[in-house]
């Protein structure tokens, strides 16, 4: 029994611990998101009933981040040159490829996966394993898809928004395409299922200090220029997932509704 | 977390002041909506202009650059109906004192976070890519900032919004990657003023701090 194995083996895998609190806590989540209703126009286009527990969590992270991420993002920017940098972010997208592929078929965006499988093809190629963007250099571009954009695409809405220990700000939506998106990565299974779960680790190590070593100065600004930082990263979040997921057509990202004031 | 927010804000101000404005190619506009359109598109040509003028000139202290930019924030941008949707549904219950004394701050608070950017410019180019009418007399002009001269780099997507008043055309918001900047000021006030319990004089109290 084939499924069996692998479903043993994905229950046993090293991350079912953090899997099942997910779940255990998105479900809590979507039991107390019915009872409360916030006003979304009062919190950045988003539902916020946890925003107390959110803050308090965004504070941590903040913390967290101040003594531990953002140094080594430091590091890694002062000892490793740019284009090294942008080859391991290159590297990193590469291995994206296929749940980009898969969720550009599941959002009916055939054009998206056929881009995305050339891309794939052409730098893991040409593009030495994907270290190099030779694709990117000829047009066909970068398209960041997750599930949480392909639910979105369904019609879904973000449902309440949360912040995440360690992982950061999301929605309920956004965080749990971010497990779909982890089960429909041939990658996990392959590295599960051979005993090499630890490559996951790296790699996902590897990510956080790709990403934030890329947010370092965007991150210190957005803090800069913010009255209300927790406020702002929410703002900044759902504006940035709405014009993800409309990659389709940018314009409708774009015009807010900008009333007409008398003078 | 990923490469469109990272490039957003970085690009805010670059955006903002404007950068080599790039001849834009000759396109045959038919209708009238079309030519307004051009005309919102020259605006920006312009305002990148006048923006790069200062920004690129390294004689000028920072004090004067700030100067600069506040002027051009002054001509070119309808920083009242700014300031009155970033303030959103609190606007009304505001005396004119302390709309004044808000709008002041506002445009303050603008000028010193642009300005603690204007020293990353380092030759980037700027480029139109189209214009549109949108709605009654607001228009769409779309841009892209493009990595200095032989380095590499993302492209920034930048759009516009423009909207006549009065026969003048006035900047009301910039949108960078998906990011417009008067939807964050706004989400970033209301969170003040909720916490300030809908009082204007706490929120003004935390201008005056950032200033």
């Amino acid at each position: 029994m084939n499924i069996l194995g692998v479903t043993r083996n994905f229950v046993a895998g090293s991350q079912k611990r953090i899997m099942r609190s997910f779940l255990v806590g998105f479900s809590l989540i979507a039991l107390t998101g019915c009872a409360s209703a916030p006003d979304p126009a009062l919190t950045g286009g988003i539902s916020d009933p946890f925003e107390g527990m959110n803050r308090a969590v965004f504070a941590f992270n903040e913390g967290a981040d101040a003594v531990v991420l953002k140094p080594i993002a430091e590091g890694y920017r002062f000892i490793v040159p740019a284009p090294a940098r942008t080859g391991v972010r290159n590297a990193l997208r590469n291995l994206k490829s296929p749940i980009i592929f898969g969720n550009e078929i599941l959002q009916g965006d055939f054009d998206g996966a056929g881009k995305a499988f050339t891309r794939a093809a052409i730098n893991s190629l040409v593009g030495v394993g994907g270290l190099f963007d030779v694709a990117g250099y000829e047009g066909i571009e970068y398209e960041e898809e997750d599930f949480g954009q392909t639910l979105a695409v369904w019609g879904l809405g973000h449902g309440p928004f949360m912040i995440a220990p360690i992982m950061g700000p999301g929605s309920f939506r956004d965080f749990s395409g971010k497990l779909v998106d982890n089960v429909m990565d041939p990658l996990y299974w392959w590295l599960n299922n051979t005993d090499q779960e630890e490559w996951l680790y790296a790699r996902l190590g590897t990510q956080a200090i790709s990403t934030r070593e890329e947010l370092l100065d965007v991150l210190a600004e957005l803090k800069m220029g913010a009255i209300d930082y927790y406020a702002t990263v929410r703002s900044v979040y759902v504006q940035n997932r709405a014009a993800l997921v409309a990659d389709q057509n940018p314009d409708d990202a774009f015009f807010n509704d900008i009333p007409d004031y008398e003078d | 977390m990923n490469k469109f927010f990272l490039i957003s804000f970085s690009a805010l101000c670059l955006a903002f002041t404007g950068l080599i404005a790039h001849a834009v190619s000759d396109k045959a506009y038919a209708s009238a909506a079309d030519a307004n359109a051009k005309e919102a598109e020259d605006f920006i040509a312009q305002l990148s202009n006048e923006g790069l003028a200062f920004l690129a000139n390294d004689k000028l202290s920072l004090a004067q650059k700030k100067a600069r930019f506040k002027k051009l924030l002054d001509n070119k941008f309808d920083i009242k109906t700014i300031g009155q949707f970033a303030l959103g549904v609190h606007w009304r219950n505001v005396s004119d004192n302390e709309k004044a004394e808000y709008l002041d701050l506002f445009e303050k608070m603008v000028v010193n976070v642009y300005a603690r950017r204007f020293n990353e410019y380092q030759g980037q180019k700027f480029e139109i890519t189209g214009a549109s009418k949108r709605g009654k007399r607001d228009y769409s002009v779309s841009s892209r900032i493009l990595p200095p001269q032989g380095q590499k780099g993302p492209k920034v997507s930048v759009d516009w919004r423009l909207r006549e008043k009065n026969g003048n055309l006035k900047v009301i918001d910039i949108s960078v990657e998906g990011i417009s900047m008067i939807m964050t000021q706004r989400d970033d006030f209301a969170a003040v003023m909720q916490k300030g319990k809908g009082d204007i004089a706490f929120l003004l109290a935390e201008l005056r701090k950032s200033n």
